[in-house]
């Protein structure tokens, strides 16, 4: 059960937000079941300003991931706090297969290197993203292997070629 | 050559029946590449070098349970002083160049244990399609022995260890055994 303080965040936290992007769906979540609070389903531009949202609250970027649903991505942000009432929201940024969405790693330099391993596994290439490069794959690799079209492409022997 | 008392040495030539029948302690004579052999044999440093989780089997290996300094098989921390590598689990991709480069550094002679399935064939994480490791360590490097498992017990690394020993002295090791059980029974 939420206590009083963690309600009290959470409503201060849905009005900034609610301020920061006014296109996006905020709605609130059963902890036990999903593991957030907060969810906020946005379009491209609205990823600085949560982000910058979710700094002045004092919340820490946990992870970046993407999504491949074939016709679109799908880049879900999570950030969490735990250094007031434990809180962790998760947003979801819907992009075109062809969009280079803007890199929040001005606002948190963490974003960094996860941006990257999204560029690595994902082929998205994030706008104003300071080394854009691969971070867990080799170097010289010309596949994206969390793509859905991978698995039908690119066959173990054929990369056992390329690079042993 | 006759030296009386002393306990029989490792036995390299050939007809050792003959020679046991005659004197349970014996000099033997052999070419110098076989008593270099020797030399290598007792003691087969290995490159302190662990890929996966079957470096925590060779831990438990190298401490006191089972103990492999008693074969004079222990770590050293540069390829440099090396003379086995043991690849010991997964090999992802980004891992090849440093392990060409590392085996590229070992003074020869050297020898390569693949300790595991991972470093035999891929092992579970091998299927078609997967983009993320080297399917067994023998794309990259020669290796000598195999040691199955996931991970192997210690006492196969001992199992592994000895058979590299008997392959490094061209099966001396096992004349010798044979050599002292004969040694054994004449004395009966």
């Amino acid at each position: 059960m939420p206590t009083e303080e963690q309600k009290k965040l959470l409503e201060e936290l849905k009005n900034n937000l609610a301020q920061a992007v006014p296109e996006g769906k905020i709605e609130k979540t059963d902890y036990s079941r999903t593991g957030y609070q907060l969810e906020v389903r946005l379009d491209q531009v609205g990823m600085r300003p949560v982000a910058q949202a979710m700094k002045e609250k004092r919340f820490y970027l946990e992870t970046i991931t993407a999504l491949d649903y074939i016709n679109y991505f799908e880049l879900v942000y999570f950030y969490s706090t735990y250094y007031q009432e434990f809180c962790r929201v998760k947003a979801r940024v819907r992009i075109s297969r062809e969009a280079t969405p803007l890199s929040v790693s001005a606002i948190y330099p963490a974003a960094i290197w996860l941006e990257r391993e999204v560029y690595d596994f994902f082929g998205i290439r994030f706008q104003e993203h300071p080394d854009l490069k691969r971070i867990i794959n080799p170097d010289d690799v010309d596949y994206f292997p969390l793509l859905k079209t991978f698995g039908k492409t690119k066959f173990t022997a054929e990369i056992d070629d390329i690079l042993c | 050559m006759e030296v009386k008392g002393s306990a029989p040495i490792c036995l390299p030539s050939r007809d050792l029946r003959s020679e046991i029948k005659e004197s349970p302690a014996i000099v033997g004579f052999a070419p110098v590449q076989d008593l270099l052999n020797l030399a290598r044999v007792n003691s087969p440093w290995w490159l302190g070098f662990g890929i996966a989780c079957c470096a925590i089997e060779i831990m438990a290996a190298g401490a006191s349970r089972f103990d492999t300094d008693r074969f004079g098989f222990f770590p050293r921390a540069t390829p440099r002083q090396s003379d086995i590598m043991i690849i010991a689990g997964t090999i992802p991709h980004k891992l090849v160049s440093t392990i060409k480069t590392l085996y590229d550094q070992m003074a020869g002679p050297k020898y390569v244990l693949a300790l595991g399935n991972c470093a035999i064939s891929g092992g579970p994480f091998s299927y078609d399609g997967q983009y993320a490791i080297v399917n067994g360590a023998d794309k990259i490097i020669p290796v000598d022995i195999y040691i199955p498992g996931c991970p192997p017990r210690p006492e196969g690394i001992i199992q592994g260890i000895i058979q590299l020993q008997i392959k490094i002295t061209k099966g001396m090791i096992n004349a010798n055994r044979r050599a002292e059980k004969a040694a054994r029974r004449a004395k009966k």
